[in-house]
């Protein structure tokens, strides 16, 4: 292999691991798009959720900081979106006090989303200044008051919430196919930010905390920059969520959304947007398949009634099965990575061998090797290892 | 007289929200599991003190107190000892597993609608003293609070078992060096978080007479914004904490004038985040949070 390949090797291994999940998944939402519309409608909140799981796995995977406050995203971009896309003649009946800037301007689903996304990113940016001064639980566990904070005011600012209740009225115009355009796009996003420096950075210091800030990376920056752009996605989840269900109200978004989303990005693995994914289609699967069974539906061949509350305990089990066989999740945390490439990283030491050895002869010619042949061995053996990016740190 | 009302409210709800905080820390503290089953062994004694209904009072109370630290402990040993030096958010997706598994056998075993009971019906009375009349469930909740804190204060500092408790949670990796066992400390960690859970089960019942599955949820919810008010992974820190968030809700309530005063939680929260902004390690931080290196 000559230098020559060297990008192309690295932009492959940059991009494999995004196409490599969007194109499957591409093929199942084909499949689906050939049963019922009520499976169609199912897939579209399973996407919902899969936006939701990556968004946090953004933020969580990349930082090692769990959070239970970014639901409260969720529910900014939703209510951000619905007060821009409800049809105005729609909206003057459901909020009529809703006030003037608000009340006159109607927008498309994806301009609105844009915006969900922007204002839930305003909003997690501000959130960060105090909470990333905390330590990393301690920071996760109160960004649950972040949600608390949210659910309370959506519940009462009945002027532009529509309060407790139901707000009606959002066009359901997000089809099955529009919900994997927007899908793609943020598992993209969740690639390229975690290939970024500054994803990196973010990764060394989720590694080793104190490792990392002595090389110079400013551990509370890097968190709050992930930690916005995490909220940015969520903020276009919340958007896709209210133009999937068409009407939502503040106890949408509580707790047991919060459970749901984490179940899933732990359970598929939380270091990887592969994880992330993975994890979200198994747990969609799996608890569509034990609700129908549950509501007396036959999956497949089994149709024995079961009384409620089974399903649950049933998917309780296989939580704890999953977790105990696999503790890093389905995905082991791994990236995909090139089918080529894959014996090559799982025998380390050999290949670091071939690798250096190669990357000496190609990257200097015999005749100037010489003197500085170490100096080589040691660059060739970073250009070999996939973790080179992590470490590159500079001072910013 | 009205403030020494609110006063002693406010001390009995900051009381069951410090005893909530302490079973979460005492489990956090020895097995860094931010355990959301918590709220489901509160249920668990709360449903069984139903089940029991009929029989004296003093047995229910202590069946109830006892399957709280069972179902504990069952879950310590059914599950959490086979994922011993687990990732936390490992140890937290499998919290919730617990916790919906219990859930869900509480729906097949009593239903998923709410139950209610006369326990404690007649604590819920005011008693007059002098011109201050105050519920006799506030008081029963600080005195019982009271009596358990003091001995869990003598179990934790008098006895050898309590020293490796502390020692455990002060640095697992370390107690274990020294020779503490970590099955057992593990142990008594969950029947100890158990028996808070039980004790403030019963509490819980006898002030809203009510019981249904997910009833643990939001005061367990609630005592984890304690425990990091307090300083997460110190227990004095958990106890502190509960009392500081049961006195600034009531504060809150008594103090915002009506028209805002639905925002009384979201003002609460806004105002922890100020009080985790000036003191990021909380009221009273453990020994073994500050960073070394």
């Amino acid at each position: 292999m000559t230098d020559q390949h060297q990008p192309v090797r690295r932009w492959f291994e940059g991009v494999w691991p995004t196409v490599g999940l969007v194109a499957p998944l591409g093929l199942l939402v084909a499949l689906v798009s050939l049963g019922t519309p009520s499976l169609q409608t199912t897939a579209v909140g399973a996407l919902v959720n899969l936006v939701m799981v990556v968004g946090l796995q953004m933020f969580w995977g990349n930082s090692g900081v769990l959070s239970f406050g970014h639901i409260a995203f969720v529910a900014v971009g939703a209510y951000t979106a619905a007060l821009l896309t409800i049809p105005l003649t729609t909206r003057a009946f459901v909020l009529p006090h809703l006030p003037g800037m608000l009340a006159h301007r109607q927008t498309s689903f994806v301009v609105a989303t844009v915006v969900a996304a922007l204002v839930a990113a305003a909003v997690a940016g501000l959130v960060s200044l105090p909470l990333m001064r905390l330590s990393g639980t301690a920071a996760g566990i109160a960004s649950f008051a972040v949600l608390i904070i949210v659910q309370d005011v959506a519940s009462n600012w009945s002027d532009v919430t529509g309060g407790l209740g139901t707000l009606t009225g959002v066009p359901t115009d997000l089809t099955l196919w529009g919900a994997y355009a927007w899908t793609v796009v943020v598992i993209a996003a969740a690639g390229a930010y975690s290939y970024s420096r500054s994803g990196r950075r973010l990764q060394a210091s989720r590694e080793d905390e104190v490792a990392a800030l002595a090389l110079g990376v400013k551990v509370v920056r890097e968190r709050r920059v992930a930690f916005v752009v995490s909220g940015a996605v969520m903020g276009v989840a919340g958007s896709m969520y209210a133009h999937w269900l068409g009407a939502f109200g503040p106890g949408d978004f509580d707790i047991d959304l919060t459970r749901l989303i984490t179940v899933m990005l732990i359970v598929g693995g939380l270091r990887s947007v592969f994880g992330a994914v993975v994890g979200s289609v198994v747990m969609s699967v799996v608890v569509v398949v034990l609700n129908r069974w549950e509501a007396g539906q036959s999956v497949g061949f089994v149709s024995i009634p079961v009384p409620t509350g089974f399903s649950n305990l049933l998917l309780s089990l296989v939580l704890v099965l999953i977790l105990l066989r696999r503790p890093d999740g389905i995905s082991r945390s791994r990236e995909l990575s090139w089918p080529g490439w894959n014996r090559r990283r799982s025998r380390p030491a050999k290949n670091a061998a071939r690798d250096s050895s190669g990357g000496r002869q190609d990257a200097a010619p015999p005749d100037s090797v010489g003197c500085h042949g170490e100096t080589d061995t040691g660059f060739a053996f970073g250009e070999g290892s996939a973790t080179a990016e992590s470490t590159a740190i500079r001072p910013t | 007289m009205t403030l020494l009302q609110n006063i002693i409210t406010a001390v009995s709800v900051g009381a069951l929200y410090a005893l909530f905080a302490l079973g979460l820390a005492v489990i956090y503290g020895v097995a860094g599991i931010i355990n959301f089953a918590q709220g489901n062994f509160i249920a668990v004694a709360a449903y069984v003190l139903l089940a029991l209904d009929g029989l004296p009072t003093p047995v229910t109370i202590l069946g109830a107190v006892a399957a709280g630290v069972a179902t504990s402990v069952v879950t310590e040993l059914g599950v959490f000892r086979f994922a011993r030096g687990a990732d936390p958010a490992t140890l937290l997706v499998l919290a919730f597993a617990v916790a919906l598994a219990i859930e869900s056998v509480i729906i097949l075993v009593a239903g998923s609608r709410p139950l209610s009971t006369p326990f404690g019906s007649s604590l819920t009375k005011p008693i007059h003293l002098g011109s201050l009349s105050v519920m006799r469930i506030d008081l029963v909740t600080a005195v019982v609070v009271a009596v358990l804190l003091a001995g869990l204060a003598l179990l934790l500092n008098w006895t050898p078992i309590g020293a490796q408790l502390r020692a455990a949670a002060e640095d697992f990796t370390m107690a274990r060096l020294v020779g503490v066992r970590s099955n057992l400390v593990m142990l008594v960690a969950f029947a100890v978080g158990g028996l808070l859970a039980g004790v403030g089960g019963v509490l819980l019942v006898a002030r809203s007479g009510t019981v249904e599955p997910s009833m643990g949820l939001e005061p367990v919810l609630v005592s984890f914004v304690a425990v990091v008010i307090g300083g997460l992974g110190s227990l004095a820190g958990a106890v502190a904490g509960g009392f500081v968030l049961g006195g600034l809700t009531i504060a809150l309530q008594v103090l915002l004038p009506s028209d805002i005063r639905p925002y009384r939680d979201a003002i609460l929260y806004a105002l922890i985040v100020v009080i985790l902004t000036f003191r990021p390690q909380g009221l009273l931080p453990s020994a073994n949070d500050r960073s070394r290196v």
